[in-house]
């Protein structure tokens, strides 16, 4: 039988990243003078009787090719083993995104319950606060406008320069009062704007239980921040990792794998600090993280070497 | 002791992949029995061993007795922390709780010192700075989830390939230390699970012996047996700790400094965001006639605009490495950044640029901006100072 082993091992590898493959045959003495074929996505690219192959990908700048998945296989001695191959394109390439205005962002149509419940005992003078200090152009609270339209602030576009792609704030202990979408948001695609949506919803969800007493998110923010961090992180992380629409590039570059992984560990690591029931509420939220993660990898060994692991919950 | 320690390896595989606690009881014991310790294993890293063996021989009183008997010189220090967080965290009732807690955390600030670049370094800041935003009243200020975090780019990978960089050049101290940098910023309980953890110390023990300090390179390859295993493993790591314990020392091998891939760590460093990390390795090629003046500055420059940003995520209150993140410190980081602008010479139209965001980013800090202060989600003042 034969099998491939890969350095480095990566579960989304960098575009153009040097990658070594190794076919190791077993039993181990009938590998002598064997003839190893190599094939990417069934097309032969090398042969040797060397057993290792290594190459770079390079995904084209296309639609089709933003979470391009290479077949890597050996064949050898009648055997064939495969592997996949994760690879990020160099380019953001996918649908056009909405324009930088918050004309754009109604198009998503928030008010002050949909998609979530947003803080509605916000001040006047909160509100002012928060168009101050993020710089937004209208009031956060609904308004009436021209027409008689109602008007809402919850998502809104702001053109300060900031180093995130969105925020979501308010005030501990009650519902989030928006989101900000900042101009760097802007520089990825529709697929990936929709997806950084839904990570901030995650928070907004968790935000609005914490005015819930009965809530476990309640009792992890009571705690701390260090405590309802690393979990509304792992969850809102957990809607990247899901995602079947977000580029592989736009994975690698904000560090989203590494991001999870680092949330869902500290989290694990804070389960003693909670109460009995609390505990075990929160190791159900992690174990589903953990059974439903769609990168396989995560959840094998530890001794197979992968970038990123996990253990589980329960 | 070489056959103790294979058989710690073995009793700890047995105890991580299926739970078996009387390989580790046994040897345990047979740790416990031992009258005299080599040379080479001191006493402090010998009680890491008889600790570990008796945590997974279920022994847990011994094991914290043990491992809470280690001082900071021992190999196994930040491990023995973590086993007795582990340890604790068992034992927690409703009863306990507050001092238990209090006793875990004084362990994971002890780890982030042992291990800074582990990620016990970010918990214990979120802790602190919990702490302090409770005292100083800004717990209930307006917040953000903060994206900057310290280690929020480290790879483990990545760092292997930095000491494979500066084995390459001979230079086995920073190899070492690159090596080890890849073991802390691993999740904490890869650092006693992890088989590729353990290839990490022989990596080390290696490059220890190639510096010609042969006793500190057995410790480390007896750090190894502190990690599940495989048979080959064990037989070849004994192998080599029998071979190193026998033969004369050697003489170090003189450095073959290479200025292309010292600059090549740097870059790697930096794009982690292991700032200072990354001007060593620059200043060392510096000084093989690299050109890096204007690369360090921007490190610098780097180095600012992350604590500002991580500053500008959170409140007042933040505290990170154990002290306050205050305007001032990051006014001083944008100065030294600054200076090393200014020491370009002569001046380039990019380190006068680098001058001009340095002044911009100081006018911004002094004064600092305008901060709401809640006292309640009804009261709250806007401060200025």
């Amino acid at each position: 039988m034969v099998t491939i082993t890969r350095t480095p091992k990566k579960i989304i590898h960098r575009y153009n990243e040097r990658c070594t493959f190794t076919a190791i045959v077993e039993p181990l003495s009938i590998s002598q003078g064997l003839v190893y074929e190599w094939l990417i996505d069934g097309k032969k690219v090398y042969s040797s009787i060397d057993a290792t192959f290594t190459t770079h990908f390079t995904p084209a700048a296309t639609v089709k090719e933003r979470r391009k998945d290479y077949n890597v296989s050996v064949h050898v001695d009648g055997y064939i083993a495969n592997t996949i191959v994760r690879v990020a394109q160099n380019v953001n390439v996918g649908t056009a995104n909405v324009a930088q205005s918050n004309k754009a962002m109604d198009t998503f149509d928030w008010t002050d319950t949909t998609p979530v419940e947003f803080d509605t005992m916000l001040t006047i003078d909160e509100d002012i606060f928060l168009q101050n200090q993020f710089s937004l152009t209208r009031q956060v609270r609904r308004q009436k406008v021209e027409n008689g339209r109602t008007q809402y602030g919850r998502l809104q576009y702001s053109s300060a320069s900031s180093h995130v792609e969105m925020t979501t704030t308010g005030f501990p202990y009650r519902k989030a009062a928006l989101v900000i979408t900042h101009p760097r948001s802007f520089k990825w695609n529709r697929e990936e704007f929709e997806a950084m949506l839904a990570h901030e919803l995650r928070h907004c969800e968790h935000r609005k239980k914490t005015t819930d007493s009965s809530s476990i998110w309640k009792k992890f923010m009571t705690q701390g921040k260090s405590i309802f961090l690393p979990f509304t992180e792992t969850i809102a992380y957990f809607e990247y990792i899901q995602s079947t629409t977000i580029s592989y590039k736009f994975i690698r570059d904000n560090n989203v794998l590494l991001s999870f992984r680092r949330n869902y560990t500290q989290a694990q690591q804070l389960l003693p600090f909670l109460d009995e029931m609390t505990q075990a509420q929160a190791k159900v939220i992690l174990q589903r993280c953990y059974d439903e993660a769609q990168y396989s990898e995560l959840r094998e060994d530890l001794s197979e070497g992968w970038d990123y692991h996990i253990k589980p919950s329960e | 002791m070489i056959h103790l320690l294979k058989h710690l390896a073995i009793a700890v595989a047995q105890a991580v992949n299926g739970g078996q606690v009387q390989a580790a009881r046994q040897v345990a014991s047979e740790l416990s029995s031992i009258e005299t310790l080599p040379t080479w294993l001191p006493e402090m890293d010998f009680r890491f061993y008889l600790g570990l063996a008796q945590f997974y021989g279920n022994r847990f009183e011994a094991a914290e007795a043990t491992l809470s008997s280690i001082t900071h010189d021992s190999l196994g220090a930040a491990e023995a922390y973590f086993l007795q967080v582990q340890i604790l965290s068992k034992r927690l009732t409703e009863e306990n709780k507050k001092r238990q807690l209090s006793q875990i955390f004084g362990h994971y600030q002890k780890m982030a010192h042992l291990y800074p670049y582990s990620s016990t370094v970010q918990y214990v800041a979120n802790v602190q700075t919990d702490q302090s935003e409770a005292v100083l009243g800004c717990d209930s200020e307006l917040w953000s989830m903060p994206a900057f975090e310290i280690g929020r780019l480290y790879e483990w990978q990545e760092l292997i390939t930095v000491g494979d960089l500066y084995y390459e050049q001979n230079l086995f101290k920073e190899a070492a230390k690159a090596y080890h940098w890849s073991i802390q910023v691993r999740d904490l309980y890869e650092w006693l699970e992890s088989s590729l953890v353990a290839e990490m110390w022989v990596k080390i023990a290696d490059c220890y012996e190639q510096q010609a300090e042969p006793m500190l390179a057995s410790r480390y390859l007896a750090k190894s047996f502190a990690l599940p295993l495989t048979t080959s493993q064990i037989s070849h790591i004994s192998a080599y700790l029998k071979t190193l314990l026998a033969r004369p020392v050697r003489a170090a091998p003189i450095s073959k400094l290479d200025a292309q891939k010292l600059q090549q760590i740097g870059d790697m460093l930096f794009e982690m965001e292991m700032f200072d990390e990354a001007v060593s390795a620059y200043r060392q090629a510096e000084q093989q006639g690299a050109d890096m003046k204007q690369v360090i500055a921007s490190v610098k420059e780097a180095k600012a605009q992350f604590l500002f940003n991580y500053r500008l995520e959170r409140t007042e209150a933040a505290v990170l490495f154990g002290t306050p993140l205050t305007m001032a410190k990051i006014a001083s980081a944008y100065q030294k950044a600054k200076q090393s602008y200014i020491n370009i010479q002569p001046q380039t139209h990019q380190s006068i640029l680098g001058i001009q965001r340095c002044n911009e980013a100081l006018t911004h800090l002094n004064p600092p901006k305008p901060e709401l202060k809640h006292k309640t989600s009804e009261h709250y003042e806007l401060l200025v100072s």
